[in-house]
């Protein structure tokens, strides 16, 4: 036994270096997931309106959290007006602008165009803490009570949102 | 050109190394004196080629080929000489080269030791043929995987430049002097082998100690001058941050630590044999452990090379054939030993039992720099096991260790407590008493932690120069004899001192100062008194001025500078530093609030330099064992 | 990997920055500073937000600093942060079911080296 440990122990640890080195980098798993989506109270783009978190309950909506410094967003935007207007999965887009100014969002909105039902802006960053958000874009799931059913970080597309949105939606909707 | 003969060189060294490796097979039928004189030529042609590829890598730098790939992404017309030749190993491809390099110059210096005689001559004929397969194998994925003479086409006018944060002499002979420890340990993994394959015996333990000495010297100066560099570079003012590449170099340290002391009792007393060669396995396969875990991308460090699954999978590989070649072979050739009848308090005994705690210590950094992984893996966790966590354990096996470090010394071969105790008890009584008067009077109390620690640091220095003390009088060699091991404790006493002192008394301070307006750290007064721009060879800088007072009189001026490098984005700081051996004042920029206020950080930390102080002092010790004991060393 | 728009990746050399005038007491400030220390700069390679000044290091030291002047205690601001982050966020792993092994690693490790030294009948005899 003496004589074999060190090869015993050895054998497992390469197994586990081993299995880890094919490890796919999975995104930090948020605990937010299953729990109503926190309080807060943020400005219109562009307007002197402002929107809670109550206002936005009764149906599901997506809550994607974006900025124009961000280079993943442009990639996903193209996608995200694709999915505003998709008739049959038929989802809000609620945009949070998040650490931006006001006017590069504005021009970003009106020359890429506007897949967002309204966008709320977050200068300083604070719900975007609340949120749990460390990088951007990031896209929440929220169901009609207001709970965070999933999350999703970096760009969205047509194949990532059908394969970890749908099934879930289709779920909320049964 | 000068690319195509680096790749020339680098595949004549794969050959080189290869034929090495066969000499030392007895399918190869040679009597023993031509197979060492053999053996030893093609150590010295595999040293001679992996050096001139480097030299032709460091051509390629000079003459800035940016048609080479790997200058084209580490240099720049405008890169200072000394850092282009830094560069060298700034990066992947080339620190690579560097290993392999330094790894045929240990098995040079093996080839051409003069230690060997007749009886252990096939030790050294089979411990080259192992530092041949090790630099194949090496060489092999520099060459499949990691190429620093490839081209590229069409090639850019001009590099991509070395990372500025690199760009420091300290930092620039890091890599080397870190790397040489590193591999350095490959040098008792050899000669452990050899010997479990040969006569499996204690033979090896005396030869395989110079060279665990060797690399340990190395592993310690690379280590705090790691260590040093983040002080004054990263700009934060730590100095040990638990990283995992820090571990990964930590590791070796301890096992190394651990390996130096084993061979000290196998030699002497030819017992611990095969604890001795599990723990030169387990130091060197520490080394290649390390290799993966920065190159791989595995893991999330501050230090990572560019990472590459592909080359993770062949240092795994290369992990695997070794160090599981290596265990098997040692499973086999352990010879049942003999019951030892060991006295606690003999000095074999603690010994052995301090290598299992500085083991054990490598054990639980280990545990926890892959425990995130292994919850990754098993149930898709995310955790951060950070300093907290490794500050809290290491006391485990620490505390202990330093007592039994200082019992050990005055303990005697086969010995038995009694004479032990009436030999230690005053020493004892007077580090406690210092200790706590340090701690109470001096200091201020702090946390039981910190008591103990001065506490043991002292009990550490005392009992480690003790022995030279009462040599004062006596003759030359019976003072020099203990002069190694008293210097390496007293190192590592004053380490422990500082990193105690320093953690527990020093203050940190956030905060912004306008000019002409002051801040209180501890009894010192930080205040600002201008900013000014100023232009470097590649970068522009802001530089303050900071006045530092200590009741009204002014004890210094430190000028803090923000670098913004013309080839990176991100600005760089360099803190400026006042520092003696009893403290550090420290200030770093921070960043422009406007109407010239600047937010800074400001430290004071007492002790501070104690802990690249303790290395040195350690580093000397070594040095005097390998170079000025050689006349008495038959007696010792 | 998937390509997340982080704020920012590189590893810096900067010096976390404090970016309010407001006065702190001892107290507020060693608490502060042990903080940042701890908290995780979720977007960098290893740093703590003391160390990075990535933005969102900084908005995290700015709550920080809020909680701590509102007079949150340490147990408060780490279970505001776990709440949104989760584990990763704090160097210091909470002690629960997954962490058993981690937490109780030196125990067991003195345990086998007593066990072992027992058996070798160096001690206990």
């Amino acid at each position: 036994m003496k004589r074999i440990l060190p090869i015993i122990i050895f054998i497992g640890l390469f197994a586990f270096l081993a299995k880890s080195l094919f490890q796919p980098q999975t995104n930090i798993p948020s605990p937010l997931i299953g729990q109503s989506m926190p309080a807060f109270s943020l400005g219109e783009l562009n307007t002197d309106t402002s929107l809670t978190d109550k206002d936005i309950l009764g149906t599901i909506s997506l809550i994607n959290v974006w900025a124009t410094w961000c280079v993943g967003c442009e990639r996903e935007h193209d996608f995200l007006i694709e999915l505003a207007g998709n008739q049959s999965i038929d989802i809000p887009i609620i945009g949070i602008n998040w650490k931006d100014r006001d006017d590069l969002a504005l021009r970003w909105l009106s020359q890429r165009g506007n897949p967002y039902i309204v966008v709320l802006s977050d200068p300083i960053g604070k719900t975007a803490i609340d949120f749990g958000v460390y990088g951007a874009p990031e896209t929440f799931l929220i169901d009609e009570q207001g709970v965070i059913r999933y999350k999703h970080i970096g760009p969205l597309n047509r194949e990532n949102f059908a394969r970890n949105f749908m099934p879930i939606i289709r779920d909320l909707r049964r | 050109m000068a690319a195509e003969f680096g790749q020339l060189f680098l595949i004549s060294a794969l050959a080189a190394s290869l034929m090495q490796f066969f000499l030392g097979l007895n399918i190869i039928s040679l009597d023993q004196t031509n197979r060492e004189i053999l053996i030893t030529r093609f150590t010295s042609i595999h040293c001679l080629t992996v050096f001139l590829a480097m030299l032709c890598l460091g051509y390629s730098f000079l003459t800035d080929d940016f048609s080479v790939l790997y200058v084209a992404l580490n240099s720049h017309t405008n890169l200072p000489v000394p850092y282009k030749v830094a560069a060298l190993w700034g990066a992947h491809e080339g620190s690579l080269l560097l290993w392999i390099l330094l790894l045929s110059l240990w098995g040079t210096s093996l080839a051409y030791s003069k230690k060997f005689f007749d009886h252990t001559l096939v030790l050294k004929i089979s411990s080259l043929s192992i530092l041949g397969l090790v630099s194949f194998g090496f060489i092999l994925f520099i060459i499949y995987t990691s190429n620093p003479f490839e081209r590229i086409y069409p090639f850019p006018e001009q590099g991509q430049s070395l990372n500025p944060l690199l760009q420091d002499p300290a930092l620039a002979i890091h890599p080397p002097i870190l790397y040489a420890g590193y591999v350095g340990l490959a040098v008792p993994f050899a000669l452990a082998l050899a010997s479990l394959m040969s006569s499996n015996d204690y033979h090896w333990a005396g030869l395989a100690r110079i060279w665990a000495i060797n690399s340990w010297l190395f592993l310690t100066g690379g280590i705090a001058l790691g260590s040093w560099w983040a002080y004054y570079e990263l700009g934060w003012g730590g100095w040990w941050f638990w990283d995992p590449v820090e571990n990964a170099s930590l590791m070796p340290w301890l096992v190394a630590t651990a390996l130096v002391h084993s061979l000290i009792v196998t030699e002497k007393k030819q017992i611990f044999n095969g604890f001795s060669a599990l723990l030169a396995i387990i130091a060197f396969s520490l080394s290649l452990l390390g290799t993966f875990l920065v190159r791989s991308g595995v893991l999330i460090s501050v230090h990572s090379f560019a990472s590459d699954p592909e080359r993770g999978l062949f240092i795994l590989m290369l992990i695997g054939f070794f160090t599981g070649g290596a265990l098997i072979i040692y499973a086999l050739n352990q010879k049942r030993s003999k019951p030892l009848n060991l006295n606690l308090w003999s000095r074999e005994s603690l010994l052995l039992l301090n290598n299992v705690f500085l083991c054990s210590a490598a054990g639980l950094i280990m545990i926890g720099t892959l425990y995130p992984l292994v919850l990754e893996l098993v149930n898709s966790e995310k955790i951060s096991v950070g300093p907290p966590y490794f500050n809290f354990v290491i006391l485990f096996p620490f505390i202990p260790l330093m007592l039994f470090i200082g019992v050990a010394v005055f303990s005697s071969w086969s010995g038995t407590g009694k004479k032990l105790l009436v030999n230690i008890n005053r020493l004892a009584l007077l580090s406690i008493v210092m200790g706590l008067i340090t701690s109470y009077l001096i200091l201020g109390y702090e946390t039981p932690t910190a008591t103990l620690g001065i506490i043991l640091a002292l009990w550490t220095i005392f009992t480690g120069a003790m022995p030279v003390i009462k040599n004062l009088g006596s003759q030359t060699h019976q003072l020099i004899k203990n002069l190694p091991m008293a210097l390496a404790h007293i190192g590592l006493g004053l380490t422990v001192l500082g990193i105690t002192v320093t953690s527990s008394y020093g203050i940190t301070f956030d905060d912004t100062l306008g000019f002409g307006q002051s801040k209180q750290v501890g009894s010192y007064e930080f205040k600002l008194i201008t900013i000014e721009d100023r232009a470097g060879p590649n970068f522009k800088a802001k530089v303050a001025t900071v006045d530092i007072f200590s009741n009204n009189k002014k004890v210094g001026t430190v000028f803090p500078e923000k670098r913004t490098y013309d080839s990176a984005a991100p600005s760089m700081t360099e803190a400026g530093i006042d520092s003696n051996l009893f403290r550090d004042l420290f200030v770093a920029l921070g960043e422009d609030l406007g109407g010239g206020v600047w937010s800074m950080h400001l430290q004071f930390k007492p002790l501070l330099r104690l802990i690249w102080l303790g290395p040195f002092i350690m580093i000397l010790g070594g040095l005097f064992r390998l170079f000025l004991l050689k006349p008495f060393s038959r007696e010792i | 990997m998937k390509k997340v728009c982080l704020i920012l990746l590189l590893i810096t050399s900067q010096v976390g920055s404090i970016e309010s005038n407001e006065a702190l007491t001892n107290q507020e400030r060693e608490l502060y500073q042990q903080i940042i220390q701890e908290v995780r700069c979720l977007v960098c390679q290893n740093q703590s937000v003391g160390e990075s000044n990535a933005d969102l290091a900084k908005d995290l030291r700015t709550e920080i600093l809020e909680q701590v002047q509102k007079g949150s205690s340490e147990d408060d601001i780490k279970n505001y942060l776990l709440s949104r982050y989760g584990d990763f966020v704090l160097y210091e792993p909470s002690f629960k079911k997954s962490t058993y092994v981690l937490w109780l690693s030196p125990v067991l490790i003195i345990l086998l080296i007593l066990g072992w030294l027992r058996k070798i009948g160096v001690i206990g005899k």
